[in-house]
């Protein structure tokens, strides 16, 4: 009993709470290594001999255990590259990934994996996203079996009950995926995720492909298994409606780099950046009638050839000489709350 | 049996309204592979060209069955029947359907032998092309960086050479021989399936699936042969047929300039060249029916091979 | 004041003739589009919303055809018309701008040359007169320096900027209607937003009347006047979209407005439509809707007419009063 006693009752006010991820400026670059011809014509015509993306460009994020975070931004901004770097499909260029205190890189990679399994990824395409010659039991039951949580002769009983867990019938057990919907293949791609037993998943986009009333379903799916399985999110949208229905906390991003960040109430209320206030001004809303007034200017600029300084100030209304030449760092605006614009530093 | 679950929720069910009304309606109960057969059959010109193929492939396997004469037999052989026209019997009283040749051979016999060999050449040089190729392919999409760039080079080399230039050459560095005709054939041919299987397969390694697999860490080599290499297999079966019809085309050359199988063991593209100094004085059967035999052969290959690409391809689909 | 609607589609019924049986892809679609006003057109994926489209414009191919119903523009009536004359028609009074726009630019040809084409087949102007219109319209749908851009090919621009010209394309020869299927559904949400707000406002201007197909209810929210919400090959519900969205009498619109993530009930489960679409090939008689409706009874097995009150109209016996829903 005394032994018991020594140990802090886990009272909320009390324990710290450590971030179950943590980002320091990862970055992602793609580079395209052009043929021995392409290098020719390249360099005879001026441009760069090899082409590199930023597709994500010094991200760091801290995301806290059973928080969802939602990830927001327009298309090719890296939000599926920053996906995937959390979810370790691919190993970030640079930059640290600190999963429950422990960093990635100083792990010995046996550690490192069995870590690495704990974040999982759930994806967009209903189609892509399942290998089309597997069954059911072979598509939600490899990975398991794989990595001994469960052996051959129960595997068709777990990975019913994995079905039953998504809402799906176990006696599918043995179809393929094309004989589901879009909405039962979502919830495949969910239980085969899940099967691995994660803390963590990454969802990119996952109900972007499906009809209202389908996609309804599977957010209630997800918020329910958060609150059974105690999971952790990084929610990937661009769809603002269903980032502010669902997250805790949102982040911004604009061609690979975070602009904002807060809790989704504060946000919403009092955005900071031009680019999120321009963002969330221009979303469509059922309550919303009669566009009256242009969002944002200007076209998005491409990854290839990102403006200098802060990316957004071709199109931002507030653009400064300094916001072309300097790159604005995330600041701590309000508690909670960092936004990259100059225009926090005062004037 | 007791299934032990990462996590007690998961034993009991999530109640999902409407759960049960949301199955798929009528779906096919099959497999991916069924599906393609079922639209193979769409075609009758293919289904036809498949029939012919079969009976092709059987008449060659069970050739001494089915045959009235051994032709490798020289007992069986009497050059009194030599180049006897269609339809003529022998002094024993056996019927020559086809005639016979230079040697006194009943043709129709020499053809279903002759068809063993071109056949039997044919698949087992396409089979490890194919093996090479996979190997090469896949290894080259999964690994890429350098890997991938000395073997697709080493692919490109190969393909830039005439296929038929390559195995004259082979054939006449190597000799004569079965073994070394099939080796020649391998050589020139392993390039296709090795571009054709790392094309498909470098566009299955983008998929999310592929992905999902890397990011359950089931492994490397489950990722490449579990899930990579079945997707990316049905282009090449589209190749196979076609390579495989150019092989025994290529086999049939080399035997006709007298590079190819030894004259013991004819197979079509030898009767040809056997029969092609009879051609001018009338006794054309020698050669036009083992020439027929070939390009009902190879013609009902690529037939089989054009619906096979349209049922896996769908862009070609009307 | 209530003028003549440029478009009226009464009881109009599409049907394919497929292998599998015959597919009712309209079942009795009726609705009418009035000058200068935006009609949005919504449902889900395969509930028939551009085979519509395709319809008005006599688009169908075999194995599809207009089994019944009427398409009037302006007056004239088009089913029924020959190819060449709905062909005139097409260019000149119907415009129609897809969700790829390369479906209508032609990649091999400067966006000048394809512009100063669509006008000079349609009037009989120069050249000149035809690129200086095509540049102003250019302009109007605000792409950057006009002038410079007509020598430019499609794949020049990014997608926004071609559903752009797409879009400028299509209000070139004055067209009394232009129907957009999805036009800004593969858009960033700036872009769409830039475009949803020159659209409105062309339409405006010109009084253009326009049907934009959307599976996205907050944007014809936020863009149409009036709403057409399909289910299955039947328009369930029509009118003004305040009404429809304010106040819906469908159950079916109900559920879908219900479905949409709201920021007034942030972290509550969404309301969810059960089940799914029917089978379009063996329609069950009665309100297709039923099997998923918790409002359905015996009477449903019976086809719903259409009820209408003042300016708006719906499909069911028992349709949702406000009554009832303040109770509850
Ligand atoms: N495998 C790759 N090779 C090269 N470039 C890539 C690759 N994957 C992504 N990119 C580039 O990186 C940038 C970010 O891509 P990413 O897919 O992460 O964007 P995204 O925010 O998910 O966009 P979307 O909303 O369209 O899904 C883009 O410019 C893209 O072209
Ligand atoms: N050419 C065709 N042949 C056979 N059936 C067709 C054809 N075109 C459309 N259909 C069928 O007609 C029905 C309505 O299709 P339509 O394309 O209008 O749907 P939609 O509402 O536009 O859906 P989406 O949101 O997916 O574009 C569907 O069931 C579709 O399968
Ligand atoms: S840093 Fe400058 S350009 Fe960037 S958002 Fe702020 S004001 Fe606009
Ligand atoms: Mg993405
Ligand atoms: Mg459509």
């Amino acid at each position: 009993m005394t032994a018991l006693a020594a140990v802090p009752a886990p009272d909320e006010g009390l324990v710290v709470k450590s971030p179950l991820l943590e980002l320091f400026d990862v970055t992602k670059i793609y580079a395209e290594k052009p043929d021995f011809v392409g290098r020719m014509v390249r360099s005879l015509s001026g441009k760069p001999v090899v082409q590199a993306v930023h597709a994500v460009d010094g991200v760091s994020l801290r995301i806290e255990p059973g928080e969802l975070v939602g990830l927001v931004g327009e298309s090719g901004c890296g939000k599926s590259t920053l996906g995937r770097v959390v979810a370790g499909i691919h190993k970030p260029t640079s930059g640290d990934i600190v999963y429950r205190g422990a960093n990635l890189e100083n792990l010995e990679p046996a550690k490192r994996r069995a870590v690495r399994r704990k974040a999982q990824m759930v994806f967009q395409d209903p189609f892509a996203s399942l290998n089309p010659r597997m069954t059911v039991l072979d598509l939600v039951g490899q990975a398991p079996r794989v990595h001994g949580l469960v052996n051959a002769a129960d595997a068709p009983d777990y990975v019913a009950s994995m079905l039953r867990l998504v809402g799906l019938d176990p006696a599918y057990i043995h179809r393929y995926p094309h004989q589901f919907s879009g909405g039962q293949r979502q919830r495949l791609g969910i239980a085969r995720a899940l099967a691995v037993n994660p803390e963590f998943l990454v969802c990119d986009e996952p109900v972007a492909a499906l009809d209202v009333s389908i996609q309804a379903q599977v957010i209630n799916l997800f918020m329910d298994l958060r609150e059974r399985l105690n999971l952790t999110y990084l929610f990937i949208s661009h769809d603002m409606g269903v980032i502010e229905h669902l997250s805790d906390r949102i982040v911004i991003m604009y061609l690979g780099r975070v602009l904002e960040s807060a809790p989704t109430e504060t946000l919403f209320a009092r955005a900071n950046h031009p680019y999120t206030r321009g963002l969330l001004e221009g979303v469509p809303r059922l309550d919303r009638r009669r566009v009256s007034f242009m969002p944002i200017k200007g076209e998005l600029p491409s990854p290839l050839d990102p403006p200098t300084g802060c990316h957004f100030h071709p199109r931002c209304p507030h653009a400064t000489e300094r916001c072309r030449v300097e790159r604005p760092v995330l600041r701590q605006i309000a508690p909670d709350h960092v936004s990259a614009c100059h225009l926090n530093d005062g004037s | 049996m007791r299934v032990t679950l990462p996590f007690k929720a998961a034993a009991a069910p999530i109640a999902i309204e409407g759960e049960g009304e949301a199955r798929p309606e009528r779906v096919p109960r099959s497999s991916p592979w069924r599906l393609m057969l079922r639209e193979f059959y769409e075609s009758p010109v293919a289904v036809g060209a498949l029939a012919v193929l079969v009976v092709l492939i059987l008449a060659a396997v069970f050739a001494p069955w089915l045959t009235p004469q051994n032709p490798y037999d020289l007992r069986s052989i009497d050059l009194l029947d030599a180049l006897l026209p269609p339809g003529e019997t022998s002094m024993d009283g056996m019927v020559f359907h086809l005639g016979t040749d230079g040697q006194g051979r009943d043709m129709l016999s020499a053809m279903v032998y002759g068809l063993r060999v071109s056949i039997g050449v044919g698949v087992i040089s396409c089979l490890i092309a194919l093996v090479v190729g996979i190997s090469v392919g896949l290894a080259a999409a999964f690994f890429g960086g350098w890997v991938e760039t000395l073997l697709m080079r080493l692919v490109d080399l190969q393909l830039s050479m005439p296929s038929i230039l390559v195995a004259l050459m082979l054939v006449a560095i190597l000799g004569q021989g079965v073994d070394k005709v099939v080796l020649a054939l391998v050589i020139v041919q392993w390039a296709y399936f090795a571009r054709t299987l790392r094309g498909s397969a470098m566009v299955e390694r983008n998929k999310e699936y592929v992905e999902a697999a890397i990011g359950l860490d089931v492994g490397r080599l489950r990722v490449m042969f579990t899930h990579m290499l079945p997707n990316a297999l049905p282009p090449l079966i589209v190749v196979a047929s076609v390579q495989l019809a150019s092989a025994i085309a290529l086999e049939a050359t080399l035997s006709f300039l007298g590079l190819g199988v030894p004259v013991t063991e004819p197979s079509l593209g030898m009767l040809i060249a056997n029969g092609f100094q009879y051609l001018l004085s009338g006794r054309y059967w020698i050669s036009v029916y083992p020439g027929l035999l070939l390009l009902v052969l190879i013609a009902s290959l690529n037939l089989v091979g054009d619906q096979l690409r349209d049922v896996i391809n769908p862009r070609n689909r009307r | 004041m209530t003028a003549e609607p440029v478009l009226t589609v009464d009881n109009l019924q599409t049907h394919f003739f497929t292998r599998a049986g015959v597919l009712k892809a309209l079942n009795g679609v009726s609705f009418s589009v009035e000058a200068g006003r935006i009609l949005g057109m919504v449902g889900e994926s395969g509930s028939g919303k551009s085979v519509t489209g395709f319809s008005i414009l006599g688009l169908i191919d075999p194995p599809g055809r207009i089994v019944g119903g009427s398409v009037r523009l302006k007056g004239q009536e088009l089913v029924g018309l020959p190819w060449a004359e709905l062909r005139r028609i097409r260019g000149a009074k119907i415009a129609m701008i897809f969700q790829d726009p390369m479906m209508t630019l032609n990649p091999v040809l400067t966006i000048g040359t394809q512009m100063a084409e669509a006008i000079q087949s349609h009037e009989p102007v120069s050249r000149e007169t035809a690129l200086a219109r095509a540049r102003d319209a250019l302009g109007l749908v605000g792409i950057p320096s006009p002038e410079e851009r007509l020598a430019a090919y499609p794949h020049q621009f990014s997608g926004g900027m071609r559903q752009r010209v797409a879009i400028a394309t299509a209000f070139l020869n004055h067209p009394d209607l232009i129907i957009a299927d999805e036009p800004t559904t593969a858009l960033d949400v700036t872009i769409q937003g830039q475009i949803l707000y020159e659209t409105q406002r062309l339409c405006r201007e010109r009084g253009t009347a326009m049907i934009w197909i959307s599976h996205d209810l907050s944007v014809v929210a936020g863009l149409a006047d009036e709403i057409c919400v399909m289910y299955a090959g039947c328009i369930v519900e029509r009118g003004s979209v305040d009404a429809v969205i304010d106040d819906p009498r469908h159950p079916y619109t109900r559920g879908l407005i219900a479905s949409v993530p709201s920021r007034n009930r942030r972290h509550q489960r969404l309301a969810q439509i059960p089940g799914m679409i029917p089978s379009l090939l063996e329609l069950p008689p009665g309100c297709p809707f039923r099997n998923r409706c918790e409002l359905a009874d015996g009477a449903c097995a019976e086809p719903p007419f259409e009820t209408r009150e003042g300016g708006r109209a719906w499909r069911c016996i028992h349709p949702v009063s406000l009554r009832a829903r303040a109770i509850a």
